[in-house]
């Protein structure tokens, strides 16, 4: 019994430290209204100029008006889930001030309580997004019809999706150790996403040598595969080589923020706070 | 002229913070160009696969490009930073410190944080500016020019004075940090050409919530031939917007409890 409250201990710490988070997520409900609100004026504006686009050329890569929107909704609903704006930041400024002393006291890693706040804050986003994006569905069928194993293949990228961003904002965190205004990374690479994830339009829209240069990063895999996989548009075959090549990706990030937070650590100067 | 010292005073205040944090500068103007580099990409993907998107051809879409990151960079420049500190101002009780100067509150609020990054973007656009002048070979008269410029002009005040209205909104709700990402988000409409919306569409975002008057609209006046009417609202709009904000202000001022525990 004991081993096995040892071996589940940091499961049940990460889920307190979820608990906590939630708790502490669901003050700010302006915060989900925003996001939602974000969510629509990035798709419209897409929308709007594609859909000029696509009155001249009837199709771009395979995706007709409807596709392209029903790809808009999903992918900028993807993106709102996996993106980190607010706890990275804070994170940041926590390890800049020595405030980070008091997650340095808890049982558990500091990968855990950053990952843990930041899913903590996407929680109320995700439950929220679902009857948003179901309530339009209905009001607007949607070119939408995923089956059980295209809902499967999304499942399994979009928590790939959810490990590579937790890996990549856990490094612009312990960035905050060496630069003393690490605000700019976050902000930098969220903007990049914006561009290069497909949040803006599917990425076989740019260039080819761009495309699979792409390919290559872990951009894709934050927005672009996911919303293939949910349209059915990802062959199994070719969802079975991203996975395992982002997994790939994944294993790498994880040993660098490894070896990234075992470097910050000897940096670490704290008054508490 | 005590306003121009002032924003001198203001430029060499930023200077030395900057100097401070000079790794914090670059990473300011990396993002800064990443989103140029983002915004380009969009844009120009578009026209990968059509000569003409809503009237604009390419050499007119890289001048609105031209007109967007100008916009941007002359207000990273004055305006961002001052504006971003506004709500916490609110929210700490810094405020206090500028009211009682003898200078408009608003003034001050608005320049106090004049980037230094924002001269490395201001390079950039103009960089920009020679290669879409030169590559183009773009011809248009004198008088059209002069209406571009004095709308950009406009535009920016119009920017200002809207995101005022909205960082004066904390003075009710204290927490403000949403109300500059709303700000954001709404001037996200303004980062296409203006003739992409429908019409109801550009009404509305070029009088309520006027995102298109920054640079779509000095870009559509230059290209186009513009009623009177087009050229005249962009005006009406920064004087209707001028007095909204006048007004939201004073009304402000009355809820403000300075706390002045922190500057």
């Amino acid at each position: 019994m004991t081993a096995l409250r040892r071996l589940t201990a940091p499961a049940r710490l990460f889920l307190a430290q979820l608990r906590l988070s939630f708790a502490s997520a669901l003050q700010y409900r302006a915060d989900y209204v925003l996001t939602v609100f974000s969510v629509a004026v990035s798709a419209a504006v897409e929308i709007a100029l594609w859909q000029l686009v696509l009155k001249k050329t009837g199709q771009v890569h395979g995706y007709g008006l409807a596709d392209l929107i029903a790809y808009l909704i999903l992918a900028n609903v993807i993106s709102m889930m996996c993106v980190n704006w607010e706890s990275v930041i804070d994170m940041s400024e926590e390890v800049r001030q020595g405030t980070v002393s008091r997650h340095l006291l808890k049982p558990m890693s500091l990968f855990s309580v950053a990952t843990g706040d930041w899913l903590a804050r996407k929680f109320p986003v995700m439950l929220g997004a679902v009857p948003v994006f179901i309530g339009l569905h209905y009001w607007n069928p949607l070119q939408f019809h995923p089956h059980l194993d295209h809902i499967l293949m999304f499942l399994a990228l979009m928590l790939i999706s959810l490990w590579l961003s937790a890996e990549i904002y856990f490094l612009i965190i312990v960035s905050a150790f060496w630069l003393s205004e690490n605000q700019g990374v976050a902000i930098g690479f969220n903007v990049l996403r914006w561009g290069f994830a497909g949040t803006a339009f599917p990425l076989a829209f740019y260039p080819g040598l761009l495309v699979r240069f792409l390919d290559f990063t872990p951009m894709p895999y934050f927005v672009y595969y996911p919303t293939l996989a949910l349209l059915g548009r990802l062959p199994t075959e070719e969802f079975i080589l991203k996975f395992l090549y982002a997994v790939f990706v994944g294993c790498a990030l994880s040993f660098n923020r490894w070896a990234a937070w075992h470097a910050a650590e000897r940096r670490l100067q704290t008054v508490g706070g | 002229m005590r306003y121009l010292r002032y924003l001198g005073i203001c430029f060499r205040m930023s200077v030395f913070r900057a100097l401070e944090y000079r790794a914090g500068v670059f990473f300011q103007y990396m993002v800064d160009t990443i989103w140029y580099l983002v915004q380009f990409a969009l844009l120009r993907t578009a026209f990968s696969y059509v000569a003409e998107v809503a009237g604009y051809n390419l050499a007119e879409c890289y001048l609105f490009l031209a007109f967007l990151f100008s916009t941007d960079a002359i207000s990273m420049l004055f305006f961002n930073g001052g504006l971003e500190h506004f709500t916490r101002a609110v929210r700490t009780g810094g405020l206090d410190f500028y009211i009682l100067k003898p200078m408009p509150t608003l003034y001050q609020m608005t320049v106090a944080r004049v980037s230094l990054a924002g001269v490395f973007n201001v390079a950039f656009t103009l960089f920009f500016w020679s290669y879409v002048l030169r590559r183009f070979q773009v011809h248009y008269s004198f008088g059209h020019w002069v209406w571009a410029w004095v709308l950009f002009a406009n535009g920016m005040f119009i920017n200002v004075v809207f995101r005022l209205i909205i960082s004066c909104i904390s003075l009710w709700t204290v927490e403000g940090g949403t109300l500059n990402w709303l700000f954001h988000e709404l001037m996200r409409f303004g980062s296409k050409p203006e003739a992409i919306y429908g019409k109801w569409a550009r009404r509305v975002l070029s009088s309520l919530m006027p995102a298109l008057l920054l640079s779509a609209w000095p870009c559509m006046v230059l290209i186009r031939k513009p009623s009177a009417w087009a050229l005249a609202l962009p005006f009406v709009v920064s004087l209707v917007a001028a007095g909204v904000l006048a007004g939201i202000w004073r009304l402000g001022l009355r809820q403000y409890e300075g706390l002045s525990f922190q500057a």
